[in-house]
């Protein structure tokens, strides 16, 4: 752990200094800087905060943002739950199949990019709706979906969407 | 009190009485399975869901209290349709290996599923795939496809022992039980969640596939390994002990047990168990027949003779023992051969019920989690759950745990320091504790005789109830010590007979159940007194290095397949009672001790006058041993305690470490994670550093782990060359 | 009826989400004008005036929420529940991302009216841009005095701290929030204790939804006897619907509660060409189904329980003939599988089996035994759970098979959908 990390932790404990509230803010700091909860994040968590490795497992395998395996750069998340099925999800996840050899699982194999398919992301009125590392894009007809990722692989940063 | 009717009949109860508890108390059974008296209810399983008037929904028993005019229904159609549905919904995704599993014929769910369930199942879908046979460490087996999620096991490690490590991970359908990847579940006490498992979900190493229910008979019987005594049901089958659940007795062991008490059967059919008498004959021991080796143990035992050990054997035993000794002209018998002083406490001998009631503890060179495990339990109960006693524990190497304040010192000056503290000097948090006008438990590991005469003055000195437990003996020393297997007045204790044996000034010795070469402490003394000693006589269960070196070796039934009492730590006799059948014609230890008195006696009338000696017994002050001093200490561990070899429990003994606190390795040069070797004179063992705050400094601490005792106080540490 | 933009009266002023334009237009006017003029209690009196019910799904009066807090001196917690998962549901998010000041004053006023030291939002975890927004929002508040050490130069002081969860739908169970703000796996707790007397650490804790908060500030600022005023007599005031589905123009609306459901269909544009209502799903797929019959129906909270279903959180998804009511009952029967926490066993074992069905049957293969296997099951798991989202994962099936039966069973006799799967597009 770097001495910056570790920094970061300890202020977010302090943030948070009631029962293991810290927990769950910490584990999105080591993912953040270590890219998914390594093994190493797990202990690491333990020790900051005196919890077995075990309790922390626990919680980890319980959220889904936290990723047990390396994702691709760009994390895709593309809702396809009751409003967004009703507005194409079925063509754009096909599209990215077809035209991007995206399917969920692990990483393209140039690691920049991985798709997931999660449930509802909170913005039925926008659909489809993705996020790229979190960050929302709305109303993703395949047209939109290959700008946006032509974007990320030429090295933009995703920025997401403002509504 | 509050009064409330269930299925129409009335019933009075304490308030916040649960509805499940008042049920019971009119006798009527409510199923459940994530429901476990000692734990907070957390109502997840819904099998117990009832009809509760005025309320809309049903409710769960296990997690609803009383109020003043309830009405509950167990009965009620639409109750009966919520169980049916809950045991279909847990069978639907059920592996249907009953005939195979372990749990089949005494399984709740499969009871329950008969006496409330649908008849058929209606799921027709392919079923959830999961671990089957799952590793959760050395003695449980998980199989993840037939665990209905009650959470029993987790909130038992969590809520009763206080050490989550095992835990439940994903979450909804793919929920399972497990523990942190590339960890093993080694806790002391991970075999009560076994027992608990209401299906065959969890199982134990040994027992996996060794018998099914209806084959076996289940015998009464005491656990042997430590002084607590817990209760055990020995599961038999074809006259071989198969499993040990626990008997649950609520004033000692509340249903709980540790690995060492649920496992430690193996001994019974090791490998090491002798079968048959054994004489010297051309410098080989041999088999002969008992009354050839009656009659050579009786000829060679005369003169001045040391009858070593004792603590193990039954009450009955111990009293024949003792008679023999009485009869013996110059024969001094000692059970103390591990460097004990007591078994029984100086003053105010406890109760382990007094852990429940105390505000504090005080844990005297005690290490209760190691010695007498389910003592620990008790008190961590109290600490987390009950009266939160505040634990004060002092001595040169303290147990970390419990304690909230903890007082090292230099090995001997134990007394000084709790004197000084009953003065009002030295550790504020100590001093508070011996002063504290709240009940006081204290634990003493029985050893270091200036400490006796200190513990009986504070309690002499103490207003508020004050109760001492030691938990230092064997499982039946306080047997052996009523019994008055200790030295006279004038008399030399087990340490000066070793002495007295090793200068060869012994006619014989008489070594009863004990490897002395393993439990002695100070190196090489024991080996000397072997050796030098003409006539020596073991009476044991299993073969040891000692055994190995006598002249006469009488085979001893063991625990279980003999008929025997145990006192435990707090003077209470139980009865055990032969479960299995013994290794080939070892017999009765107290049928030994009658055959070497010649005496003609029955097992009850024995019985009668040991146990009313035990009544009339003092917490007479034994002969004083040497007060300790050393730099090296020799501390217990928990899988070593008993001596005996132990097959089940082999892959849970831990590495051998010498600990000891960061100044001292920095004195010496070492470090923590170091391997190093430990050198007195001849005798050297490898070990590894493990610094610890909770060692006094310049102070060496080992297991009592084999060989450890041929190490002297003066044992010294090289550093090996690190290998590359 | 029209709207009646109350809440998002400011929504698509351009740069509303920073302070200056915030104020600009009012804002944080009312938090000053109450804590200098108003006791706790006359605010708490506001909110119990104005009959305001929480928008969170469950309709709990606020007012009488905050009544509850035992006055034993211990500390009060207030928690904003930004969880916002319901599928169908996307009105928190839309007042996170817009209106960021108007949350952390809603929040400001509700802690003051509860006397909270300290108050908590929990966003979920997804909401990353939210995140960031409420950091600035709160910072700028802070530094402008709305928040910290003494409050609009008055004696009262509040620390608000954000905390994103992971992603889990059921942390939006005020108890399962509560345990995933501890740093927990988030499972529902055993109520009784309820929040206010046993919330976060222990503490007495009030819960409420972001709408329910933001709702506050007009309630405070107009008084509440104005915003009962609006609504009906049960359901009083404006309400935010989140309008999705097979419409033209989706999108959240705000609208006086019983407002009839077909002005909500025509003020988001109404269906596409060519189409004809087949559905909806009026609370978010907690709530079970309506049919055509309904088109009028008030959209309130006890005239949608009346019919059999229910209001929740306001999410409206509206299904065209377009739609297979098996696939789109099927998908959310997933989500109700993959987000059931797993502690009880109707719902962990339920909602696996029941999407196994439903999975079958989408694909042709079952029998009607299969329908009245279905429908048992949604009434074994209905009521028999450990929390409310037993009720919720089964409501949109068991409806479904009441209303559509006919459609299950052309699944049967077609082996497959018999409708093409065609999508709104
Ligand atoms: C399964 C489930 C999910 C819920 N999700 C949310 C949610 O995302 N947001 C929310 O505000 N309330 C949610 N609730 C309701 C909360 O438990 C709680 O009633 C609400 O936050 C109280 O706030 P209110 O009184 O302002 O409505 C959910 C309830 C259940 C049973
Ligand atoms: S109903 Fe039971 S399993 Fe489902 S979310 Fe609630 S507590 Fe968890
Ligand atoms: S025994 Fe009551 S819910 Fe499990």
């Amino acid at each position: 752990m770097t001495e910056a990390l570790r920094e970061r932790c300890e202020a977010i404990k302090a943030t948070y200094p009631e029962a293991q509230s810290a927990l769950i803010p910490i584990l999105h700091a080591l993912q953040d800087s270590y890219g998914y909860v390594t093994p190493q994040a797990v202990e690491e968590a333990a020790e900051l905060m005196a919890m077995t490795t075990a309790e922390v497992e626990g919680v980890v395998s319980f959220y889904t943002l936290f990723h047990r395996k390396a994702t691709g750069r760009y994390h895709i998340q593309v809702c396809d739950n009751l409003a967004c099925q009703l507005r194409g999800t079925d063509e754009l996840l096909a599209h990215l199949k077809e035209k991007w050899q995206l399917e969920p699982g692990g990483p393209s194999p140039d690691g920049i990019f991985s798709l997931e398919r999660v449930e509802c992301l909170a913005a039925c009125g926008y659909a489809p709706v993705a996020q790229v590392n979190l960050r929302y894009y709305y109303h993703l007809t395949p047209e939109k979906a290959d700008q946006v990722l032509s974007g990320l692989a030429d090295g933009e940063e995703a920025r997401g969407e403002r509504i | 009190m509050i009064n409330l009717s269930i299925d129409g009949r009335s019933v009075e109860v304490e308030p916040g009485t649960l509805v499940i508890e008042a049920a019971k108390k009119l006798g009527i059974t409510i199923p459940v399975f994530c429901y476990h008296p000692r734990m907070k209810p957390v109502a997840a399983c819904r099998m117990c869901l009832v009809g509760i008037e005025k309320m809309g929904k049903l409710q769960p028993a296990c997690a609803t209290p009383v109020a003043e005019g309830m009405v509950v229904h167990t009965q009620r159609p639409d109750v009966q349709k919520a169980q049916a549905g809950v045991l279909e919904f847990l069978l639907a995704q059920h592996p249907l290996d009953c005939p195979i599993c372990d749990k089949g014929g005494e399984c709740p769910l499969q009871d329950q599923s008969f006496a409330y369930g649908p008849g058929a199942t209606r799921f027709a879908e392919p079923k959830r795939h999961l671990h089957k046979a799952w590793t959760l460490g050395p003695m449980v087996v998980l199989d993840q496809e037939r665990c209905v999620q009650c959470q029993r096991c987790t909130r038992f490690m969590e809520e009763i022992v206080g050490d989550p490590v095992l835990v439940l991970k994903e979450r909804g359908a793919k929920s399972v039980v497990d523990v942190a990847d590339g960890k093993a579940l080694t806790s002391v006490f991970s075999g009560n969640t076994i027992e608990m498992c209401p299906v065959g979900a969890l199982t134990s190493h040994p027992y996996r596939f060794r018998a099914r229910p209806w084959d076996i008979v289940q015998v009464s019987s005491v656990c042997p390994h430590c002084p607590v005594g817990c209760n055990l049901t020995a599961t038999v089958r074809d006259g071989r002990v198969m499993r040990m659940l626990s008997r649950e007795n609520e004033q000692l062991d509340q249903g709980w047990l540790c690995d060492r008490g649920r496992f430690g059967y193996g001994f019974l059919t090791a490998p090491a168990r002798i079968s048959s008498p054994l004489i010297r004959r051309d410098g080989q021991l041999v088999p002969c027949t008992w009354d050839e080796a009656i009659s050579a143990a009786r000829s060679g035992l005369e003169g001045a003779i040391g009858i070593l050990g004792g603590g193990r054997l039954s009450l009955e035993a111990q009293y024949l023992l003792a008679r023999f000794r009485d009869r013996t002209d110059g024969a001094v018998a000692d059970w103390r051969v591990g460097g004990q002083h007591t078994a029984l406490a100086p003053a105010g001998q406890g109760r382990l019920t007094d852990l429940d009631q105390a505000g504090v503890v005080l844990m005297i060179e005690s290490d209760p989690k190691t010695e007498t495990p389910v003592a620990w339990l008790r008190l961590r109960q109290n600490v987390a759950h009950g009266r939160h006693a505040r634990v004060v524990a002092i001595g040169p190497r303290t147990e970390e745990g419990l304690a909230s304040a903890e007082v090292l010192y230099r090995p001997g000056e134990g007394a000084s320091v709790l004197e000084a503290a009953v003065a009002g000097k030295g550790d504020p948090a100590l001093v508070a504790a011996v002063g504290s006008e709240e009940p006081l438990v204290v634990f003493w590991n029985g050893y270091d005789p200036l400490l006796y005469a200190a513990i009986a003055k504070l309690v002499e000195g103490r207003q508020a109830k004050t109760s001492v437990l030691v938990t230092g003996a064997d499982a039946n020393g306080f047997g052996a010590q009523a019994m008055g297997l200790v030295p006279k007045a004038g008399e030399l204790p087990a340490s000066g007979l070793l002495d007295a044996a090793a200068r060869g000034e012994l006619d014989g010795l008489l070594v009863v159940g004990t490897d002395l070469l393993r439990v002695a402490p100070a190196g090489g003394q024991a080996a000397a007194a072997l050796e030098r000693t003409s006539f020596v006589v073991v009476a044991d269960v299993v073969m040891s290095d000692t055994a190995e070196l006598a002249d006469v070796v009488l085979p001893l039934a063991a625990f279980a397949e003999a008929d025997g009492v145990f006192v435990n730590m707090e003077g209470l006799s139980q009865v055990f009672e032969p479960a299995a059948t013994t290794a080939g014609v070892s017999r009765p230890d107290w049928e030994v001790f009658a055959q070497l008195l010649g005496d003609e006696v029955t097992l009850a009338e024995v019985r009668d006058q040991a146990l009313a000696a035990l009544g009339s017994a003092k917490a007479t002050q034994p002969v004083a041993q040497g007060a300790a001093s050393q730099t090296l200490l020799r501390w217990p561990t928990l899988y070593y305690r008993g001596v005996t070899p132990e097959p089940h429990l082999d892959s849970l003994v831990p590495d051998q470490v010498v600990e000891m606190a960061a100044k001292t390795a920095r004195a010496l040069g070492v470090e923590d994670g170091e391997d190093v070797a430990l050198v007195d004179g001849e005798t050297e063992i490898s070990v590894r550093v493990a610094v610890s705050s909770h060692v006094v400094d310049d102070c060496l601490v080992v297991g009592d782990w084999p060989g450890s005792s041929r190490l002297g106080a003066g044992a010294t540490i090289v550093v090996r060359e690190r290998s590359v | 009826m029209n709207e009646s933009k109350v809440l998002l009266a400011h929504a698509d002023v351009k740069g509303i989400e920073t302070l200056s334009v915030y104020e600009r237009h009012g804002g944080y006017a009312t938090l000053k004008r109450a804590l200098t003029e108003m006791t706790p209690a006359d605010v708490v009196q506001a909110v119990l005036d104005s009959g305001l019910r929480g928008r969170g799904g469950a309709g709990f009066p606020t007012g009488r929420k905050w009544s509850f807090l035992p006055n034993d001196g211990r500390e009060r917690l207030l928690v904003c529940n930004a969880d916002e998962g319901e599928p169908g549901t996307f009105k928190d998010h839309f007042l996170i991302h817009r209106l960021p000041h108007l949350l952390v004053e809603g929040m400001t006023l509700a802690s003051y009216a509860i006397g909270a030291p300290r108050a908590y939002i929990y966003l979920r975890g997804e909401f990353l841009q939210g995140y960031e927004l409420l950091e600035q929002a709160i910072a700028e508040a802070t530094a402008a005095g709305y928040l910290g050490q003494h409050v609009c130069g008055t004696d009262y002081s509040l620390e608000l701290k954000l905390y994103r969860g992971a992603g889990a739908y059921i942390c939006g169970e005020e108890t399962a929030l509560l345990d995933s703000l501890e740093g927990r796996r988030g499972i529902p707790r055993m109520k009784p204790p309820f929040p206010a007397t046993a919330g976060l650490y222990g503490l007495p804790t009030v819960v409420n939804n972001v709408e329910t908060l933001c709702a506050v500030v007009p309630i405070v600022e107009h008084g509440g006897e104005w915003f009962k005023a609006m609504g009906t007599e049960k359901s009083p005031g404006t309400k935010i619907y989140s309008m999705s589905g097979a419409l033209k123009r989706p999108g959240n609306y705000e609208f006086e509660m019983g407002v009839p459901l077909s002005d909500l269909i025509e003020a988001a544009g109404g269906l596409m060409a060519g189409r004809t209502f087949k559905a909806v799903v009026p609370g978010g797929a907690s709530a079970a189904y309506l049919t055509g019959e309904h088109i009028d129906i008030a959209m309130d909270y006890d005239t949608l329980a009346q019919a059999g279903t229910m209001l929740g959180s306001g999410g409206v998804i509206v299904l065209d003939d377009t739609v297979c009511i098996v696939s789109f009952t099927r998908r959310a029967m997933e989500f109700f599988r993959h987000e059931s926490c797993g502690k009880c066993t109707p719902c962990r074992e339920g909602t696996l089996w029941m999407d196994q069905v439903l999975t079958r049957l989408e694909e042709g293969i079952g029998t009607e035994a299969d329908l009245d296997l279905l429908l048992d099951l949604a009434d074994n798991i209905g009521g028999r759970t450990f929390c409310a989202f037993g009720d919720a994962a089964v409501a949109m099936v068991a409806s479904s098979v009441r209303l559509f039966r006919q459609e299950y069973i052309a699944h049967f006799t077609h082996q497959g959908c018999p409708l093409q799967k065609e999508r709104v597009g």
